[in-house]
């Protein structure tokens, strides 16, 4: 038996609601809660679908553009090293792997903060990313610190969603922290609960590396001096 | 109004220690697969909300053509990183004052503790190869465009991949101030001088022509427009590669620094 | 008994397991919407009350729900560490698995103690297991460790949003070792380590059937 009823009455955990945000683009999911269903403007308005648009807190804004920041590096320095290629096998199929995943990170945070996004720096690597030891070395450094970051972060961010997001990427940079310390031949799970850190711990290792550089100067106003 | 829970922790766990006996409560020893128990119907716990991104793995595209590096150091340039014999000086600025740089080769190796890399540089005919320590160079970035000038057909093609970005006729040395042939890399650009013979923008390279001694600033050839298009396309110039000021513009919009330059 | 306190009356049968797909493509209210709009077509309040919708209500997080949440993950805990204890007790592995057994027992023992330090009391009684051969044969054990951790991290990571703040680091601590366990044999089975880079989580249920399929608790 069908019969009319607004979206509102049928919609009580909002799932509807979701859906539709994600479909129109959040604008129209007010009109279309009063809209009866079955109606043709309902019709057309579920028939463009668009990119839903997170309204987030500035908390999780905050938070998420530290996490940006970091999944850049993480990026970058594991896509050098995998064009590169210089270091050993195993350590290489790492880079390949774990950089897909950071590159999809980069790429899904980017997408959700919108024009709240930060840009890249500029990375100077100096050597990481072709030399297998010290590649080793920085993955484990980074990787183990990107999870305990995340545990921070999961106790601190406004939205459910978004925690669910956090906690989704955080026992993959585990996965990660525990793969290269076995191809380093190190203990991968060394203690039975992992601990949090600090956003200013992980600031500091950032800047300890000393891969954030300040873009070259290529361009100039002289008059040139060409051959002609 | 809530209803809270019927039975209170501590009183559970007196009445098992007293009774030993397993209780089929849905709170004590419920196996974890739901099952063991008359009241293991009961209502699951809440699922998790959906996650406000859901990432995709991304793979690396095909690898870009070249890799550059600015130079932060002036340095000498060995043969290899186990020899000290000397195949070219590096310096750190271009005589524009911009930062110098060299294409990274994509070899690494440590000797005695220090990183090395091998890098290609101005030389002559056309560039060079050697090694520098990896501290005298500054980060590396991609560049996936080539310049191609072909000295007879008197054109120059701005390629991407295997897609054909742009196409101009050009300007190229006299015989006896030729364009050299070889391998070279696009190093700098300039623009907002005073100078209508080189148009709105110059491109620096690395190439220099081998009819041109003495000439200040290196005598290296660039890549520029031109206040006399009505002589292109021609062999005209001191080796530079000159071609129309609508031209240079549009080249300017699709050549980035560090674009490898072949000349035939 | 039931608990009702935390979740309204919805139509849905809230007995009925949720979708294992995370596509939800099925006969949830939100697959059925975005499936009508694709066709272009009008969604009728008919068709929205059919059978099988069962997005339960998401509860907010509380206290009584943190103890819920604790009781069921211990029970996850102790199947793994039931698991690595006879394993050792067996004393059948050699090489970089008894290590592991003996290490990563020592971690999933760990958790047992703390979950139920979090409850109050230790747990008066231990359900059994029968784990067959998966103890002391290094590929069925390497396969069964690989299962038992998989499901487990998924159902901690299920559980952590149902979780009040002054929760959330510990159980996250626990789920970080649990996926550096996976992440450790996965290499071991020589497969790859991370083949997504997001984790998906499950519900109590999907942990269940999963738990179910290991026979192991039959």
């Amino acid at each position: 038996m069908d019969f009319e009823l607004t979206l509102e009455a049928v919609d009580r955990d909002g799932a509807i609601a979701e859906a539709l945000d994600e479909l129109t683009g959040g604008t129209r999911a007010d009109f279309l809660r009063k809209a009866v269903i079955g109606g043709s403007a309902t019709a057309a308005a579920l028939a463009t679908p668009a990119v839903a648009r997170e309204r987030n807190t500035a908390k999780d804004i905050a938070i998420l553009r530290f996490d940006l920041g970091l999944e850049y590096l993480q990026a970058a320095m594991y896509s050098e090293a995998e064009r590169l290629r210089q270091l050993k096998p195993r350590t290489l199929d790492w880079a390949r792997v774990v950089g897909a995943n950071e590159r999809g990170h980069v790429r899904a945070i980017r997408g959700l903060l919108g024009r709240n996004a930060v840009k890249s720096p500029t990375f100077n690597f100096r050597g990481v990313t072709e030399d297998d030891a010290v590649f080793t070395k920085t993955a484990v450094a980074f990787e183990d610190l990107t999870a305990a970051l995340l545990k921070t972060q999961t106790a601190q961010v406004d939205s459910r969603r978004v925690l669910a997001a956090l906690v989704s990427l955080h026992s993959v940079e585990a996965r990660h922290a525990a793969w290269i310390r076995h191809i380093a031949g190190i203990v991968p799970a060394a203690d039975a609960f992992d601990e949090p850190t600090s956003r200013s711990r992980v600031a500091r290792l950032v800047e300890d590396t000393n891969f954030i550089t300040s873009t070259p100067r290529t361009k100039g106003r002289r008059q040139p001096r060409y051959t002609g | 109004m809530r209803r809270t829970r019927p039975i209170r922790r501590s009183q559970l766990g007196a009445a098992l220690a007293l009774a030993g006996v397993l209780i089929g409560v849905a709170v004590a020893v419920v196996l974890p697969d739901g099952s063991a128990g008359p009241s293991s119907a009961r209502p699951s716990l809440p699922p998790p909300p959906r996650p406000a991104f859901a990432p995709e793995n991304v793979a690396l595209g095909p690898d870009p053509v070249a890799f550059w590096a600015p130079v932060l150091a002036s340095a000498s340039a060995r043969v290899s990183p186990t020899r000290s014999h000397v195949v070219g000086e590096i310096a750190r600025r271009t005589p524009e004052g911009t930062t110098n740089l060299v294409l990274v080769l994509g070899h690494a190796k440590r000797v005695a503790g220090r990183l090395w890399v091998r890098v290609r540089f101005p030389g002559r005919p056309d560039d060079a190869r050697g090694w520098v320590p990896r501290s005298v160079l500054g980060g590396y970035t991609p560049v996936r465009t080539r310049l191609v000038v072909d000295r007879a057909r008197l054109t120059a093609t701005l390629m991407r991949g295997s897609r054909r970005v742009l196409r101009t006729r050009v300007g190229v040395g006299t015989p006896s101030a030729p364009t050299p042939s070889g391998q070279f890399y696009v190093r700098n650009q300039l623009s907002r001088y005073r100078s209508p013979f080189y148009g709105p923008v110059a491109f620096g390279t690395t190439a220099r022509s081998p009819g041109v001694s003495d000439w200040p600033a290196g005598g290296f050839v660039g890549i520029h427009g031109t206040n006399r298009p009505d002589l292109l396309p021609g062999r005209v110039s001191h080796g530079c590669i000159r071609m129309a000021n609508e031209d240079i513009l549009r080249l300017r919009r699709v050549m980035p620094t560090g674009t490898p330059l072949t000349v035939r | 008994m039931s608990d009702s306190t935390n979740r309204p009356t919805t139509i849905d049968d809230p007995l009925t397991p949720r979708e294992p797909s995370r596509q939800r493509a099925g006969l949830t209210r939100v697959g059925l919407l975005k499936r009508t709009a694709a066709a272009g077509g009008v969604v009728t309040a008919g068709a929205l009350f059919a059978g099988g919708l069962s997005k339960p209500a998401a509860s907010q997080p509380s206290a009584a729900q943190d103890e819920r949440v604790v009781e069921w993950l211990l029970q996850v805990e102790q199947l793994q560490a039931g698991f690595y204890t006879e394993t050792e007790r067996r004393g059948a592995l050699r090489g970089e698995l008894r290590e592991l057994t003996e290490r990563v027992g020592e971690q999933e023992r760990a958790h047992v103690a703390a979950l139920e330090r979090m409850l109050g009391a230790p747990r008066a009684n231990r359900p059994a297991f029968d784990f067959g051969q998966a103890t002391s044969d290094p590929q069925r054990f390497l396969a069964a460790a690989l299962e038992l951790e998989e499901l487990a991290l998924a159902a901690v990571n299920g559980q952590v949003p149902n979780l009040t703040k002054g929760r959330i680091l510990t159980v996250m601590g626990i789920a970080s070792v649990e996926a550096r366990h996976v992440g450790w044999l996965r290499d071991l089975a020589g497969r790859n380590p991370a083949p997504r880079p997001a984790d998906v989580p499950a519900t109590q249920d999907e942990t269940r059937a999963a738990i179910r399929q290991t026979g192991f608790t039959s």
